[in-house]
């Protein structure tokens, strides 16, 4: 096979793959038995036995459960029937419009709004797991008075004595965008002694300003990746950890369906990315050039000045310019190109501008249908409130000077991100916060916070959608209070001359009376549709003709040294998720990486380091130091550590205590520092799943394996250039696959003998299953309302980004545990969704990158089921691969025999020790798992059941409801279909007769019910990497 | 070598008979916190089940009624019982009732009570080519499972007890030949129907015999 075309999924496996495919091989390693708390066999037994008998002398019944019903039953409760409420997610400058599944009071599923801009009725990772955060054990739960039990109006009455004494007080909170606190803030900010300041540590603060050189405004962007087909990303990882990255992600990969077009009229958009670490983004692009953080600045220049006629010679960047310029065609589907250029945060201010001008040259802001547009920050009906670096330096100046008396931390955790040493010198520090964490504890006071499924209030997401967040169940700790509460509270205390409003003179006016005061014109359609208005109106935008802009100076930063480099995380974002299993454990999209951050860097830079992977390195920066494993990512910029924020808390907590190192105190001021380092001597244990659960081969000659594995990847995976799809039509290698390998099933006469043609040689004859299915016929039955539906699901490679927003969405709806560290580097991770990443190409420094989600795939004729003993899995009529709990003796042969290898085994009891909380958030409508029992993806049976019994009661065809996979709701990228695979009507049904659809292995004749969609790429092919920086 | 196999089929049996719901929980009557009478409201006043039990025919739970609906009528009749007295105290408290659930499935087994109401619908195949063309409908075949089929002569039970294995084989006995346990819908919530010979000379009872196939798949309860 051709070199250039190898996958591989880690760099262990590409460099010795014969070493790798001996310990891939084993699917359950040694020590199997040893039980996470180091608890032995031997006295796992003699407790089992103990137990055993107290439960014998107990009695056979099951023991006694008691049924309670209400008192007064609320009217729009059904037992038994979830009910479906409208409310918001904020998320700093945006928020996310939710629909949040109650059972009986208790909300335990979060699905994307579909009237809701920054949702359209998908989700990512955060919005999925941020209902763990409700139920998280380590909440705060009462108030406190430098550590003992405090109660608010004691803590009213100090800052109103503050406040009376005219003492300086300051207010620090993370950005937000909110209305009603953007009021109060405004309200607060009229007393000549009281002061907000808005600050996160990881902003966009760049962007804002590089626009206000441009433009004269300081404003926010808006992009509509629909609208163009040319997008170039410059260090911005608009998919994933963007300000907007659901909306952005819907609409770019709208872009990528060529579902149900002719092959030879497939169009689709060509994505470019200039990154330095290999983001989700820079995995999906067509075109990627990797450089260091430094360079991406100059290279932005270089840009600029071939769009003002000044031709570079560089191929990149002449490239580029003629397939983005106006006027431009593309060379493979004819099409006029329409053009984008998106920055990153870390780019500085001077690129944003030319970022800006850019876009201007390439018509972006087109009056009709813009492709970005500009909202200046400072207009009155803007609610947002950005985050701000200046205000905050003249805040630490005065803290300085000794002028401020009281400090107030909204949900902000200065301890962890800065340096607390700012400000010990306040004689009163007040800290409001979901957790008792590292600033609480060196606070005066600190009040709890509520989550905002406990909450009333509104939000103003970025495109300027306003939607109330409403309240899901009352506070969990009555102590709590919504950060609406919260505001109003302290707006009170502070606020001596009262006046007439409301919010001011009335302290039972709380949260709910201020938003339903506010829109109670149309409350209840509000609060149905979750939206009160979408967008901003038209004259909000800033026109062109408006611009004034300011003299932007080029300073060229670029350099060879090495730097460190700071990202926010994939999966605990800036710390906020930090105390948050699922997302502990989510894999992250690149690296694979669970339960760590590590110091990222390239192979050539770690072999020049001397630096070997997963080996411990003390990184000092900033006059601080902070112990870090190396990892090793192929497509990294060289000269460069890349590290993820918001790991290493350290407060009481299970989840977040002591994962991974804080890099916070390394920081300062921007995203990019200089650094030393050194080698700790010793290698550290990094759970990372890149190698787990391959679909490798068994062959015991591990030459032969190797082959084998590399000979089926490209079938696995299957990928092709748009040029070659409009050329030659799909991928066509399946053909030449021989069904009847694996099955000797020639044609035989009665007697038992071979029948032979006119050559001798033996007739092949149908294609069989290894055994007759009785199901079999009613599988291929056309579709009849009648007929039980035959479940099906499609995924379409070619636009997933491989988020793992399917993969949370999946814990969450089917109860699925959390195994922690130590678990997870044994394999025994419990996701039904696995994520494969698969790297592409000879080329260490810049592979392709390529994602596949991979869950059982119900295949007809299941090998799983053939070697299970006690038929523990079986098939239905609709076509399901059933895992039977209460049957399952626990053997793994299914494992064993799985060729896709998505069976997942309880090796300990997960969910034991799960504290009564957490238990809230788990799904009534799925068995908890317990020790000893296989499990695996179930199509969301739930799901299906609850739809057929509806279907029964209604008396209307399953066709007429509206049924989805928590992984499909869930998906931004719409890559997955699910349905009936027999019904024309539904998507599936052509999705399946597309001439990209494959199946995984479908040479072992499994019949496999989910089918992939071949990806495609649309590589600029006259870029090469050739990109040559100025020093 | 006797002595031998009769222990071990002595074992076996002890096992598969005592261990089994028909003799650990058939009979299974535990004393609720209030003595409320099925038997009174139901055999002797004659109230229908779905007057308590109100989301029967639309979840998959028989809701046990809201204290509140035991006052609508008792705050009019019937004022004044030693056991009313404690439903009364903890209604001005606003205390809840925890009875003590009697018929309990595992947790690995999910019973859906509407769809046993609402059994049967059929395809009607208007013009009878056998096959589904656009425009035909379902028709409701109009039979459901009597309460009185797993629950028992709950108008005869002063305190409710479990009067069915509620096992695995014995939901399969049903599952399996269904027609003989159904009954007109009309009659759903009625305890001493017996189905007559009208009925189960009847086309209806033919067709249902034809047409109702419950599933007998792990799927249909196992999840």
């Amino acid at each position: 096979m051709e070199e250039n075309k190898k996958y591989w999924k880690s760099i262990d496996s590409f460099k010795d793959p014969k070493t790798f495919n001996e310990a891939a091989r084993n699917e359950f390693p040694d020590d199997i038995m040893e039980a996470p708390d180091k608890m032995t066999r031997k006295k796992f037994l003699s407790i089992m036995g103990a137990s055993i008998a107290l439960a014998s002398l107990s009695g056979c019944r099951k023991p006694v459960q008691k049924v309670v019903p209400y008192v007064k039953a609320p009217q729009t409760v059904i037992p038994g029937i979830s009910n479906y409420y409208a409310t918001t997610m904020p998320f700093g400058m945006n928020s996310y419009g939710v629909i949040v599944k109650s059972n009986e009071g208790r909300p335990t599923y979060i699905e994307g709004n579909p009237h809701h801009n920054s949702s359209l009725g998908a989700t990512n990772g955060f919005v999925q797991a941020s209902i763990l955060d409700l139920y998280d054990p380590d909440r705060s739960t009462y108030i406190r008075n430098n550590g003992k039990k405090g109660s608010i109006n004691k803590f009213n009455e100090k800052l109103s004595q503050l406040s009376k004494d005219g003492k300086q007080i300051r207010v620090i909170s993370p950005s937000f965008s909110s209305p009603s606190i953007r009021k109060i803030k405004d309200l607060m900010e009229k007393n000549s002694n009281i002061d907000w300041v808005c600050y996160d540590r990881m902003n966009n603060e760049n962007e804002y300003s590089g626009i206000e050189l441009a433009t004269g405004k300081k404003c926010k962007a808006i992009y509509h990746f629909d609208r163009v087909n040319r997008v170039v990303s410059i260090d911005s990882d608009f998919l994933n950890l963007d300000e907007n990255p659901v909306y952005n992600t819907k609409k770019f990969s709208s872009r990528r369906k060529v579902r149900g077009v002719d092959y030879k009229k497939a169009t689709m958009n060509r994505l470019y990315v200039v990154e330095s670490n290999m983001s989700q983004t820079g995995a999906m692009a067509d075109n990627r050039l990797r450089l260091k953080q430094n360079q991406i600045d100059s290279f932005v220049y270089e840009l600029w000045q071939r769009f003002n006629g000044l031709k570079s010679g560089k191929e990149w960047i002449d490239n580029l310019y003629d397939d983005i310029k106006v006027g431009s065609k593309c060379k493979i589907t004819g099409d006029v190109n329409k053009s984008v250029i998106k920055g990153g945060p870390r780019l500085s201010k001077e690129s944003h501008a030319y970022i800006a001008q850019m876009n201007k040259m390439l018509n972006a802001f087109e009056s009709d249908k813009p492709a970005v547009q500009y909202v200046p920050l400072n207009k009155r009906k803007v609610n947002s409130c950005p985050s701000n670096s200046s205000d905050y330096a003249n805040l630490l100046n005065e803290i300085k000077n000794n002028e401020v008396e009281c400090i107030i931390f909204l949900d902000s955790n200065p301890a962890y991100t800065s340096n607390m040493n700012d400000f010990k010198n306040i004689p009163i520090k007040v800290h409001y916060g979901m957790h008792y964490d590292e600033t609480a504890k060196l606070c005066d006071w600190h009040i709890p916070k509520a989550h905002y499924l406990e909450s009333w209030g509104d939000c103003e997401s970025i495109d300027g959608t306003i939607s109330i967040i409403q309240p899901l169940i009352a506070p969990l700790y009555p102590d709590s209070f919504s950060d609406l509460d919260f505001a109003m509270t302290i707006l009170r205390s502070l606020t001596s001359n009262k006046g007439e409003e409301k919010i001011l003179n009335d302290p039972e006016y709380a949260a709910y009376n201020l938003i339903k005061d506010k829109y109670s014109s149309k409350w209840n359609k509000y609060l149905y549709d979750g939206r009160v208005r979408s967008g901003y109106s038209k004259d909000v935008y800033l026109s062109t003709k408006k611009w004034k802009p300011k003299t932007i100076q080029y300073k060229s930063k670029s350099n060879t040294n090495l730097e460190l480099v700071f990202y926010t995380s994939g999966n605990v974002y800036d710390g906020r998720f930090a105390n948050n299993g699922w997302l502990q454990e989510n894999p992250d999209t690149i690296s694979k990486i669970t339960w760590d951050n590590a110091a990222i860097m390239s192979v050539t830079t770690a072999k020049k380091l001397g630096y070997k992977n997963k080996e411990l390195i003390s990184i000092e920066a900033n006059g601080s130091k902070v112990d870090l494993p190396v990892w090793i990512l192929p497509g990294h910029a060289d000269n460069q550590i890349s590290v993820q924020v918001g790991y290493g808390r350290n407060f009481n907590s299970r989840i977040a205590n002591g994962v991974g190192g804080n890099v916070y105190p390394l920081m300062n001021g921007s995203y990019a520092t200089s650094c030393k380092h050194s080698s700790k001597g010793v290698d550290y244990t990094i759970a990372c799943t890149q190698d787990h659960h391959g679909m490798n081969s068994d062959n015991p000659s591990q030459d032969a394996a190797d082959k084998e594995v590399q000979s089926r990847l490209p079938d696995l995976f299957r990928e092709l250039t748009l040029k070659e799809y409009r050329d030659k039509g799909p991928y066509k290698k399946v053909e030449k696959i021989d069904k009847n390998k694996h099955l000797n099933t020639y044609k035989k006469d009665e007697y038992g003998n071979l029948e032979r043609d006119e050559k001798g040689n033996k007739i092949k004859g149908e294609r069989k299953t290894l055994f007759e299915h009785p199901y079999q016929e009613i599988y291929d039955r056309p579709y009849s309302p009648d007929n039980p539906p035959q479940w099906a699901m499609s995924i379409d490679l070619n636009s997933c980004t491989g988020c793992n927003s399917c993969a949370i969405a999946c814990q969450s709806e089917n109860n699925i545990p959390i195994v922690g560290k130590d678990q997870v580097e044994k394999g025994r991770e419990m996701n039904w969704v696995r994520l494969d990443r698969y790297y592409k190409g000879t080329d260490f420094d810049n592979p392709e990158v390529a994602f596949q989600p991979v869950s059982c795939m119900h295949c007809e004729s299941a090998p799983c089921e053939q070697v299970c003993p006690v038929a523990a899995t079986v098939h239905d009529d609709e076509g399901l691969n059933v895992m039977v709990y209460n049957r399952c003796i626990g053997t793994r042969y299914c494992s064993n025999n799985c060729p896709y290898k998505v069976r997942r085994f309880n090796f300990h009891n997960y969910t034991y020790d799960t504290p009564e909380i957490i238990q809230m958030a788990n799904n009534p409508d799925v068995t908890v798992r317990f020790r000893g029992v296989m499990e695996k993806c179930t199509y969301c049976i739930q799901r299906i059941k609850e739809v057929s019994h509806k279907s029964k009661v209604e008396k209307k065809p399953v066709a007429d409801y509206n049924l989805e996979a928590a992984c499909q709701r869930a998906c931004p990228a719409d890559c997955v279909d699910f349905g009936n695979k027999n019904n024309p009507k539904e998507e599936i049904y052509k999705s399946r007769k597309d001439k990209r659809s494959y199946g995984l292995l479908e040479e072992l004749n499994t019949v496999p019910r989910t089918t992939y969609m071949a990806k495609l790429r649309n590589p600029n092919t006259k870029i090469k990497e050739t990109y040559k920086v100025q020093a | 070598m006797v002595v031998g196999a009769s222990t071990v089929g002595g074992i076996v049996f002890f096992f598969t008979y005592y261990g089994s719901p028909k003799y650990t929980d058939v009979g299974y009557q535990p004393d609720q916190p209030i003595d409320y009478s099925h038997k009174f409201h139901v055999g002797t006043l004659g109230l229908d089940c779905r007057y308590c039990h109100s989301f029967v025919e639309t979840s998959s739970e028989a809701n046990i009624p809201a204290t509140e609906k035991c006052m609508n009528c008792h705050q009019n009749i019937q004022k004044q019982s030693d056991e009313l007295d404690k439903l009364k105290t903890k209604w001005d408290n606003e205390e809840t009732t925890e009875w003590i659930q009697v018929h309990l499935l595992p947790d690995y087994a999910y019973f859906n009570h509407s769809v046993h109401l609402n059994v049967g619908q059929k395809l009607v195949d208007l013009n009878g080519n056998g096959e589904w063309d656009e425009g035909e409908d379902f028709e409701a075949l109009g039979v459901g499972v009597g309460c009185v089929e797993c629950h028992g002569r709950i108008d005869q039970m002063e305190v409710v007890y479990q009067a069915e294995p509620l096992s695995m084989s014995w939901c399969l006995d049903c599952h399996r030949d269904p027609a003989p346990y159904l009954r007109p819908i009309s009659e759903i919530t009625s305890m001493d129907w017996e189905p007559s010979d009208s009925w189960t000379d009847s086309d209806e009872f033919m067709r249902i015999h034809r047409t109702v196939e419950p599933s007998q798949d792990c799927s249909a309860c196992h999840r």
